[in-house]
């Protein structure tokens, strides 16, 4: 029967142990489309997701906290590659249909073909879609002042688990200046024919990404002679492992996955292009007024170490909130 | 009981030289041992809580799961072995489902479930279910088919009727196949739901922790600690049930 | 107290060809015969464990005992359980039933060995338990399969003379069946002696012998050479 004791006080500890806990938000994990089928029926009290889902998810719910009101002007997603990958030309071919890509997202005069291609892209309505690109800010390279934010809130927030000098830094500045290519941007010339075949991994219906899609559909991939190959994945951290897989060669994902998996795993890749700023929010069903009222309360982000997961955790720590797996 | 100490000191020692010398890509020991102490006790950064919370939910799913599965499936191996008419029935129905591993029915485990509350919580206790019910069900079955028909027709000659048998003979004949069935019921049950964790979108529990672990990266001491936390948890399940087996069976 | 008459064949094959015979209360039968004459199937017949062509009709019986050649002991129970299996098989029991194995259980000698379970006992004290099962049932006939064959002599002669003993008491009736002469002899008050299979009653001997019989007088010899008379008979 020492046994039976044991045991027992072992749950008491335990239950103990996570009641002084003061009570945060509690998180789950779920893809954008299934985040939109819960809100629906109830079974989540909110979500943080891309768009279009936000917009999206103002059918059953309502924004309480668009991303730029949490971190103005954040960067959000970025164009990857991984060092294994070696031919520059093929580089220099997709940073250039990206920047162009961009540029007609942001023409004014695209408009109707630009909601065409986001509907195509998302499957979603052309009503959703037009509603949301309001909500982005399509850029090409990301602040890079803002970008270290990602690393310092990272590093706070105890989700980095590998010091700079591990990974072969002497400090931050040295990191970020061998992690951030500027050179790609910068020469906007109109790159050599590329050599080899390029994999390129992208988030499935991310409307940040539409100047990939355009990319493609606006035939600038084509004009300079890639060939390429699509991937889908479901969040960034799925894309990460894909890049540690040797899966692919260049992808669109967000900077905080790409910066934590970067230093926890030491997956080695660098930033060429930026994709947007912004573009999340945090949806919440009816009842829920301010982020006060989500302690407690159940929220779905597309995966730990996300942007979204990030964007939580920061709103959170403002009010004094810890965040919480269910 | 010294060998014991030794291979299991022989094990830590390899563990020490095979990290130094570069053969594995592993922390060491110490490391790991400390990051499990802590882990233990104080909530971890990302998901936000203790290694002793992510056990608690596994256990509850595992402990749920299992028992449903004993209270049907004791009673019915009882009666399988016990009337030979039933055991072809029902031997044929669990034929068709058995060679299921239980891990094949998630998808349809969450289907059925999507209408109740907590359906991530029903599938994967449901998955339990699955994996712990049949072993117990054939262990039970084969020990109360080996009953000695000599007790009960001397049972029979004293004029003891089918529940007086039942009850004094085929079941405590079967409890050893019904202990050993539970002990390897909880087994695979445990098995079942550190993977159905590891596989889930969204959830808790120690499959989940391990998973999430490797998503985020570079968390190798977690990512063993919570697999040392499974082996403890799975090996201390079978030692409680070897010690009811020995206080049961005493009169063997 | 009963009457049988009674055939039987196992598929196809006549085992018994005809038996008939009368049992009166007090009465102590022995049925003797070679091995494989049916003498063990006929007393599982009368115990209803065996199907049977014929008749076996009871009058004043409500309870019977058996007791098995391998003692047929519950192993997860202790001797004191095993006693109170019959009684506990169609009633609920109470102290008072407690008591009443508890002092079977002395008269058989097992006195201190209540609570031990059979792994724990000797083949003696084993056969001793079914013994003690058998009667603790308090049964109007008391029937008795070779119980004492897998005992070496000395155990055998002695749980001979604590039959007799216990036997004495309350004079139920018992069917014994045995191959044994001197265990025939020293027992019975008749002993019914079968032919070889398919069998017969060979012949009856009514033995008119005091007790404490003595295995070794001129008259125990008498009565060996009669029931050897009837064995030798087809």
């Amino acid at each position: 029967m020492r046994v039976g004791i044991a045991l027992i006080s072992l749950l008491l500890v335990t239950l103990f142990s996570g009641c002084s806990e003061e009570e945060g938000i509690y998180v789950v994990k779920l893809s954008p489309p299934d985040m939109v089928e819960q809100l629906k029926l109830k079974q989540i009290d909110g979500f943080v997701a891309w768009e279009p889902f936000v917009t999206k998810g103002e059918e059953y719910g309502k924004i309480l906290l668009k991303s730029s009101d949490i971190w103005r002007r954040h960067p959000c997603c970025v164009v990857a590659y991984s060092e294994n990958f070696a031919d520059e030309d093929a580089l220099k071919a997709v940073v250039w249909a990206h920047v162009k890509a961009t540029e007609f997202i942001k023409d004014g005069k695209n408009r109707e073909k630009v909601i065409e291609y986001a509907s195509e892209f998302t499957g979603l309505e052309k009503s959703v879609v037009e509603r949301a690109l309001k909500n982005i800010d399509f850029t090409t390279y990301p602040d890079e002042g803002e970008f270290r934010v990602y690393f310092e809130k990272l590093e706070e927030y105890g989700l980095l688990t590998r010091d700079l000098k591990r990974l072969g830094y002497e400090g931050e500045d040295d990191f970020f200046s061998d992690f951030l290519r500027r050179d790609l941007i910068d020469a906007k010339l109109r790159p050599a024919k590329p050599k080899e075949k390029i994999r390129i991994g992208y988030l499935t219906a991310d409307l940040h990404q539409l100047a990939l899609y355009v990319a493609i559909k606006e035939g600038y991939l084509d004009e300079v002679g890639m060939k390429y190959e699509l991937k889908q994945y479901k969040n960034g951290v799925a894309v990460m492992e894909a890049f540690k897989a040797g899966e692919i060669d260049v992808a669109y994902l967000g900077g905080a996955p790409a910066t934590l998996k970067r230093v926890n795993d030491d997956v080695r890749i660098k930033i060429i292009a930026g994709v947007n700023n912004e573009g999340s929010a945090i949806v919440v069903r009816e009842g829920i007024n301010s982020f006060e009222d989500l302690r407690g309360k159940t929220i779905a982000i597309p995966g730990f170490g996300t942007v979204q997961d990030f964007l939580l955790r920061i709103a959170a720590e403002e009010h004094g909130m810890k965040v919480i797996s269910k | 009981m010294r060998l014991k100490i030794l291979a299991i000191v022989t094990l830590i020692l390899f563990w020490y030289f095979a990290v130094l010398l570069g053969f594995l890509m592993l922390p060491l020991p110490h490391q790991v041992a400390e990051r499990f102490l802590i882990l233990l006790l104080t909530p971890e950064p990302v998901l936000g809580k203790n290694l002793l919370q992510h056990s608690i939910s596994s256990l509850i799913r595992v402990v749920s799961g299992s028992t449903v599965a004993f209270i049907i499936a004791v009673p019915l191996g009882i009666l399988m072995g016990w009337r030979a008419s039933i055991d072809t029935f029902l031997s044929t129905v669990v034929e068709v489902f058995r060679p299921i591993p239980p891990l094949a029915w998630i998808p349809l485990a969450y289907i059925l479930f999507a209408g109740f509350t907590n359906p991530v919580q029903l599938a994967q206790i449901f998955l339990v279910f699955l994996g712990a019910f049949f072993p117990c069900l054939l262990s039970t079955r084969e020990f109360a088919r080996a009953t000695d028909r000599n007790l009960i027709e001397m049972a029979r000659a004293f004029g003891a009727g089918d529940a007086s048998i039942l009850r004094e003979i085929v079941i405590p004949s079967s409890i050893p196949g019904i202990l050993s069935g539970i002990r390897i019921g909880l087994g695979i049950g445990w098995m079942t739901i550190v993977a159905a964790e590891m596989l889930a979108t969204s959830g808790s529990g120690v499959g989940y922790f391990v998973m999430v672990m490797y998503e985020v990266g570079g968390r190798l001491e977690e990512i063993i600690s919570g697999m040392a936390m499974i082996g403890l948890i799975g090996y201390l399940m079978n030692e409680i049930v070897l010690i009811a087996e020995r206080r049961l069976l005493r009169w063997r | 107290m009963l009457e049988i008459s009674v055939s039987k064949s196992f598929n196809g094959f006549e085992v018994i060809e005809e038996i008939s015979f009368r049992v009166k209360p007090g009465e102590f039968i022995c049925i003797v015969g070679e091995s494989g004459c049916g003498k063990t199937t006929l007393l599982r017949m009368i115990a209803g464990l065996e199907s049977y062509e014929g008749k076996i009709t009871f009058e004043g019986v409500r309870k019977i005992g058996f007791v098995f050649q391998d003692d047929r002991l519950l192993p997860w129970k202790t001797a004191l359980e095993n006693v109170l299996f019959p009684i506990k098989a169609v009633r609920k029991t109470d102290d008072r039933d407690i008591e009443h194995a508890k002092r079977i259980l002395r008269l058989v000698g097992l006195q201190g060995f209540e609570d031990r379970y059979p792994k724990e006992l000797s083949g003696g004290m084993r056969q001793r338990v079914g013994l003690a099962r058998a009667i603790a049932v308090q049964p109007d006939i008391l029937l008795m399969d070779e119980p004492f064959a897998s005992l070496d002599e000395l155990t055998r002669e002695r749980m001979q003379e604590e039959l007799i003993e216990l036997w004495g008491r309350d004079r139920k009736a018992v069917i014994f069946v045995t191959h044994s002469i001197d265990e025939a002899v020293f027992l019975a008050t008749r002993i019914i002696v079968l032919t070889p299979r398919p069998s017969k009653i060979a012949g009856e001997v009514e033995v008119d012998l005091e007790r404490p019989r003595d295995r070794t007088s001129e008259k125990f010899n008498f009565y060996k050479k009669q029931v050897l008379h009837f064995l030798r008979m087809k």
